[in-house]
């Protein structure tokens, strides 16, 4: 019509940007409230929905189901003793009696792999949960309560950001003594900041709703508005970074005890398997070749779920 | 635009400033680590045992004044470190310094040879990848590029090394002997990156080819193959060659493990013997240089980001 245009062009350039950013800005954010109340509601279901979809990262998550099946009913499914040692069956290749063939004590590889799961699992298990912990609950405060507590906070994880990660987890484990809760003492040490990063980021975000607002204004008390609207909405890349998390943690802890740093003998571990297999290379590659693969194929799988979490949960993260 | 300057220059300091505390950080926990240790420090410092070692151990513990209240022993550690003297290698009697100096262009060589290899391998997958998306060749670069991130460095090393050098004879086994020696570790090191790569040249590619330059140059009757490589990917390599030249401290991590099993004679191999020896001060000065080193190559990142992309600095 006439007088809209006329109304349009009356006003300065700027002024219609800014009227036009208002009408966006409002539109998103009505969208947003709806993205977040579906989040809130359905995290589990848009996860499931979304793996449906994503054949690689549904593959991932199934392998992963079956290596934590092995490493929980490891000593049902084990065909030996993973650490009764046979020196008849010297580096023996594989067979049919052990389908993996024999380490240098004759112990059975496969066995050793099943065995060497939990390790790798209960590491990262435990790095994965106790910096979910750490990071969600130092996250949202700082990110909810901002001022003092977010700079001090923030000051403290930018300090730990600027280690380099798994070479200051070698160097600390190898001054301070080898063993299983060194290392995962350690790996949460380096893994705790980046939770805290990443969900104070989201606190941030999600606290500027309007439904967050309203909640408050009806009176509700900071650690319930946390509690009950915050985490809720501000956790899927927290999931996604733990799903990631945690093949790095089997990646590290492994690197740890291939260097003598993690679970000491005669405990299987896939990285100890590496190393041993490193010793015996040219007379015996299936070791370390079958070591290996445990722990390629695990954090293989932990990736692609993760990649596929991330395009389904935090769009603006992919690359 | 002065103004602009101004608010650059002032973030600039501020990060400088910033650096003061987290230096102190870094080197406060170095010195913890030490203090952690087990046992008595000295005998790991001078040997267990052996003739005079009472005597070496009391002139050494005043020396180092051990006897001395903890935060005094912290500020005579800081004193040292700001003086050059990181200490002396236990297992070969010679200054830390020493060490680090004989070691460190192995590792450069061996680094900057990794990053032409993961450019080399990742800018063409990557730049496929973006072209034919959703193809089987962009569905194989995204498990490829995610298999490569998930390989254990000293595994894939491993098993370079027993193909291609022993059962294949192309390379040599290990060490620095020939000109050769240098393309296994490299490579190892490199596919890690190289997975990055492909992703971040896919995106980038993605991104270029839905810009109106190649509409333009399509509209002209230009051939697809000229649009993507004159054009598309003239423009799309730059931010890919910025990020991969921000990956040292990455590769610095890989490093570690690849020189141990090829026995590359770097700074990497050179700090896995020490720990496998326990020759602490070896450890401790390597965790406070490789921590300085992070702390500087992030403050380099993040100024070099403010500076191409003033968006960062106005979020702020």
């Amino acid at each position: 019509m006439p007088g809209d245009f006329c109304s349009i062009t009356a006003e300065s350039l700027p002024q219609v940007a800014a009227k036009v950013e208002d009408q966006s800005e409002n539109a998103t954010s009505t969208e947003r409230i709806a993205e977040e109340e579906e989040r809130g509601e359905s995290l589990t279901r848009l996860i499931l929905r979304s793996l449906r979809r994503d054949k690689i990262a549904l593959f991932g998550l199934v392998v992963i189901i079956f290596v934590t099946l092995v490493s929980i009913f490891a000593s049902n499914i084990a065909p030996y003793n993973p650490i009764k040692q046979q020196l008849s069956g010297y580096l023996k290749p594989p067979s049919t009696t052990h389908l993996l063939g024999q380490d240098e004590l004759g112990r059975d590889i496969l066995s050793r792999i099943i065995y060497g799961s939990r390790v790798s699992m209960e590491v990262g298990a435990s790095v994965v949960a106790a910096s979910i912990l750490v990071g969600v609950l130092l996250g949202t405060i700082a990110g909810y309560y901002g001022g003092k507590i977010d700079l001090i906070v923030m000051r403290f994880v930018d300090i730990f950001l600027s280690f380099p990660g798994i070479i200051l987890a070698v160097g600390a484990v190898a001054i301070v003594g080898p063993g299983l809760k060194n290392v995962i003492i350690a790996l949460i040490i380096i893994n705790w900041p980046g939770y805290t990063r990443v969900m104070r980021g989201e606190v941030l975000r999600v606290k500027q709703n309007p439904y967050v607002l309203a909640s408050k204004g009806m009176g509700a008390s900071n650690f319930w508005v946390m509690r009950k609207h915050i985490i809720p909405a501000a956790i899927s890349p927290v999931i996604v970074l733990a799903t990631i998390g945690f093949g790095w943690a089997v990646l590290a802890e492994a690197g740890l005890s291939f260097l003598g740093l993690g679970v000491q003998p005669p405990t299987p571990s896939w990285g100890g398997i590496v190393a041993e297999g490193l010793s015996y290379i040219l007379e015996d590659p299936y070791l370390a070749l079958f070591g290996g693969l445990a722990i390629a194929i695990t954090v293989l799988c932990f990736n692609m779920l993760g990649d596929g979490l991330r395009d389904a949960l935090d769009p603006s993260l992919r690359i | 635009m002065s103004e602009e300057r101004d608010s650059l220059s002032r973030y600039i300091v501020f990060r400088l400033i910033l650096l003061i505390p987290t230096f102190l950080g870094v080197s406060v926990i170095a010195f913890v680590i030490v203090k952690l240790t087990p046992g008595n420090p000295l005998i790991s410092v001078i040997g267990f045992g052996g003739p005079g070692s009472s005597q070496q151990a009391a002139a050494l513990s005043a020396q180092l004044g051990l006897g001395k209240p903890l935060y005094v022993q912290y500020l005579l550690y800081l004193y040292r470190v700001l003086q050059g003297n990181l200490g002396n290698s236990i297992a070969q009697q010679i200054p830390v310094v020493t060490l680090f100096e004989h070691a460190l262009p192995n590792t450069l060589i061996l680094i900057l040879t990794a990053m032409v290899f993961a450019l080399v391998i990742g800018i063409p997958i990557g730049l496929i990848a973006g072209v034919r998306r959703n193809s089987v060749t962009d569905q194989v670069a995204r498990v490829g590029s995610i298999l490569a991130a998930s390989l254990p460095d000293y595994w894939l090393g491993l098993m370079l090394l027993i193909v291609f050098a022993y059962y294949v004879r192309l390379f040599p086994l290990g060490g620095d002997t020939s000109p050769t020696s240098v393309v296994l570790p490299a490579l190892t090191l490199g596919i890690g990156l190289a997975g990055l790569i492909v992703r971040l040249m896919r995106s980038s590619m993605l991104e270029e080819i839905h810009q109106n330059y190649i509409r333009t140059a399509k509209s002209k009757g230009l051939r697809e193959r000229s649009i993507i490589i004159r054009h598309a990917l003239r423009n799309a390599i730059l931010p890919v060659i910025t990020v991969t030249a921000l990956q040292l401290g990455y590769l610095l991590a890989g490093d570690f493990f690849v020189e141990y099993i090829f026995a590359w004679p770097g700074i990497g191999r050179l700090v896995v013997s020490a720990i496998l020896v326990k020759d602490y001060p070896v450890v401790q000065a390597f965790l406070l240089l490789a921590a300085s080193f992070y702390v500087i190559l992030n403050l380099l990142v993040d100024i070099l980001y403010t500076v191409v992309d003033p968006r960062i600095r106005l979020a702020r």
